[in-house]
């Protein structure tokens, strides 16, 4: 069963990286569409933003996933909730 | 012409009938709410002792309402002593039992009774604090710190043992009669001398200003340094005669009196709009997104049960003589990472929807809402009545 699976498990990961090239190829027209003037230092807010997401993301369910269920669902509140609010921040702030 | 003067007065009589019902019937249902809560404390209090001894499982002898021995049922021998008291905690009361070597060194505590707030209360024994204390001399449990997060707490479990210590060895002791006026106090007095300032300013940009002053020392002291907000549970120990310490908790007394005078005299409520941590938290929350005041549709019917849902929350506290029984704020969540499971989700969708709604908690569901319409409407109506 996944995640363990010889097949499925390489084919996860396939379609997530498939899905994350398109993401990241899509946010520059998408930036484009929402009309936000996007310079250096707003882009490097935005990566670090994203980067800090996905971390936020993969630390709470591998605490799930290592039998840490309270600890994890703990993880993605505090600081799941913290990357919401910084990224509505961050939007006002791309949108200026 | 006078047919429709006459329809608004019989509006305006029905109004007034209506609120003074509201007036009459609250203060009714509370007083008959506070006196079968008492009622039934009574008789829980006077089994709770002989019953609590009688589960010890061991053979004791009164020595006095504080202090019992307990013998060796074969050899007669001394073996041990049990001392039971009473601290206090948050809301009111820590009944705890103590027992103790014939050298007076604690061997165990257990807490007979609280009426501290669930997840606060949790802390006491995630922390193992009970058990921390064993081995410790009972002359020397004062010098024990409190346990963060729930501090109050375990302050009346120390106080409770020392206390049941004392009078079960007759020695004298005088409550600290120094009043503390510390930066709390302070902090709270500047608070609503702020508040008070900004309805004489003229100058939206001052006003603007000072209201954001106001909100962010509320947040960072009021709230994430003392969480100290004012809770139903704090209005429930209140009715119920489980008054804080004038000498050293001064500032309860001075947000509470402060909070309802700045209704009564001026008829605006300063508390949920400059002062309360939580609403200053969903405000500077705001701030990130784009929150709107919304009203729907409904939302006379949604206030309505707002309200009838603090009336119902104290109602009940008092009738079981628990004040934190029925304390559904999510502050502590907040503030002190200390809540329930169930109250941290709500506050996660609290958080967020304070991007797109203005004060969801306030508007919605602060138990606050419901307390400060009721002193507005009593003022409303004695206005009227001396007109």
């Amino acid at each position: 069963m996944f995640p363990y699976s010889t097949m499925l498990e390489p084919l996860f990961w396939i379609i997530m990286g498939f899905l994350y090239t398109i993401f990241i190829i899509s946010i520059k027209y998408w930036a484009e569409d929402l009309k936000f003037k996007l310079n250096w230092w707003k882009w490097t807010l935005f990566s670090i933003w994203f980067i800090v997401l996905n971390i936020i993301i993969a630390g709470g369910f591998t605490l799930i996933g290592e039998n840490e269920t309270r600890a994890g669902l703990y993880f993605l509140g505090v600081f799941g909730t913290s990357i919401i609010l910084l990224g509505a921040g961050l939007w006002k702030l791309m949108r200026k | 012409m006078e047919a429709d003067e006459k329809i608004i007065n019989m509006r305006n009589y029905s109004v007034h009938f209506k609120n003074w019902f509201i007036i009459i019937g609250v203060i009714l249902v509370v007083i008959v709410a506070i006196s079968l809560g008492n009622k039934r404390s009574k008789v829980k209090n006077k089994d709770l002792i002989s019953n609590s001894i009688k589960n010890l499982d061991v053979e004791t002898q009164f020595i006095n309402s504080n202090k019992w021995l307990v013998v060796n049922p074969i050899t007669g021998l001394k073996e041990n002593y049990i001392f039971i008291g009473e601290g206090k905690g948050y809301n009111g009361p820590v009944k705890v039992l103590v027992l103790s070597d014939t050298n007076h060194v604690i061997k165990s505590v257990k807490i007979l009774a609280q009426t501290e707030t669930h997840s606060y209360f949790q802390q006491i024994f995630k922390t193992n604090f009970l058990g921390k204390l064993t081995g410790i001399k009972l002359s020397s449990v004062n010098n024990i710190d409190g346990v963060s997060g729930a501090t109050k707490s375990s302050i009346g479990i120390i106080t409770g043992i020392n206390l049941a210590y004392l009078a079960g060895e007759n020695i004298e002791f005088s409550e600290n009669k120094k009043i503390q006026f510390g930066f709390l106090e302070i902090l709270i007095l500047i608070l609503f001398a702020l508040a008070l300032i900004n309805t004489r300013l003229r100058k939206k940009q001052y006003v603007r200003m000072v209201w954001w002053l106001s909100l962010f020392l509320s947040v960072i002291f009021l709230g994430f340094t003392y969480n100290q907000a004012i809770t139903i549970a704090r209005i429930n120990s209140l009715l119920l005669g489980f008054w804080p310490s004038v000498y050293t908790e001064l500032f309860v007394y001075i947000l509470i009196i402060a909070s309802i005078s700045s209704i009564v005299f001026t008829g605006k409520n300063h508390y949920c709009h400059s002062i309360c941590p939580f609403g200053a938290s969903q405000e500077l929350i705001g701030k990130l997104g784009k929150p709107k005041i919304r009203k729907p549709k409904n939302f006379k019917l949604l206030k309505r049960i707002q309200w009838s849902v603090t009336f119902f929350a104290i109602v009940i506290a008092l009738f079981m003589y628990d004040p934190g029984l029925t304390e559904y704020e999510i502050y502590g969540g907040l503030f002190k990472l200390t809540a329930t499971a169930a109250g941290f989700g709500l506050l996660i969708i609290i958080i967020i929807s304070s991007l797109f709604i203005k004060k969801p908690w306030c508007r919605y569901l602060c138990p606050l809402d419901g307390f400060f319409k009721y002193l507005s409407i009593v003022r409303k109506e004695v206005i009227h009545l001396f007109k």
